[in-house]
């Protein structure tokens, strides 16, 4: 498989101390990351580059999580391409609710538990596409 | 009780810098609403930082610091709710509380624990959210 192949996780957290926890999940498990800034990052980064899941916290796009998503699906090259939102619990499960209707896939509840994390990582990112450690 | 940080030492670095600028944002944002409570992007401002400073700290295990950062919440969310001005008796406990976060960071920094008592300034807390 070459590099260009291997799934690649879109990443917008702004927290240093949780994207890097996020790095270090994602790395121990040969999952590459791409870093954006803020939201107009995210429509940037993702033109030249496959990426095969978004995990967005939705603290860190300057938007609410409703106009993000509609965003993103409105966009062509995002409209397939998953979304996993972290929320907090400052978001309601009606609001939550109302983000997977506007299109996004999942939310995940900060503070992320590792296994979950990995769960769901791997619910949209298959195992046997990154390539194994030798 | 001493609270020592489990798996996530390695972060350390970057919760202790992380920690320092949100809870100076927070500082701002709280003094600017006592000049002006009125707008509503300073309190949502706030309830965010808040609680992202929280959610640091509960991925690093840090419960003493997540207590009081909750209460913090809670005080600033009943406030708005309320729509209560900011009283000279609520900014000298929330800088108690900065004051006491700063305490622990400085712990933390030293040591890798917190061992700061914290039940007094969160007994206060409850003493005016459930007044």
């Amino acid at each position: 498989m070459s590099t260009s192949d291997v799934p690649s996780i879109l990443l917008l957290e702004n927290s240093p101390t949780l994207r890097k926890w996020i790095l270090t999940m994602l790395a121990l498990r040969g999952i590459r990351v791409l870093l954006a800034d803020n939201d107009a990052d995210v429509f940037r980064k993702t033109e030249n580059t496959k990426i095969s899941l978004m995990l967005i916290n939705l603290n860190s796009t300057g938007l609410d999580g409703l106009s993000f998503t509609r965003k993103c699906r409105q966009c062509e090259r995002l409209r397939n391409i998953p979304i996993v939102l972290l929320t907090s619990s400052t978001e309601s499960c009606a609001q939550r609710h109302e983000f997977i209707k506007a299109g996004a896939d999942q939310c995940m509840m900060i503070p992320l538990n590792e296994s979950t994390f990995v769960k769901t990582v791997f619910q949209y990112i298959k195992p046997s596409t990154i390539p194994t450690a030798h | 009780m001493q609270h020592r940080m489990g798996s996530h030492s390695l972060l350390l670095d970057e919760y202790l810098d992380e920690f320092e600028d949100l809870l100076s944002e927070i500082e701002q944002t709280f003094l600017d609403l006592e000049e002006n409570s009125s707008q509503e992007h300073l309190w949502d401002c706030l309830m965010r930082n808040l609680h992202s400073f929280k959610g640091s700290a509960q991925l690093m295990g840090l419960d003493p610091i997540v207590s009081v950062a909750h209460a913090m919440e809670t005080l600033v969310s009943q406030c708005r709710q309320q729509g209560e001005n900011i009283d000279s008796a609520m900014t000298e406990l929330y800088f108690h509380c900065v004051d006491v976060l700063r305490d622990l960071a400085d712990e933390l920094g030293v040591s890798g624990t917190c061992y700061h008592d914290v039940s007094p300034v969160l007994r206060k807390i409850d003493e005016i959210v459930l007044a």
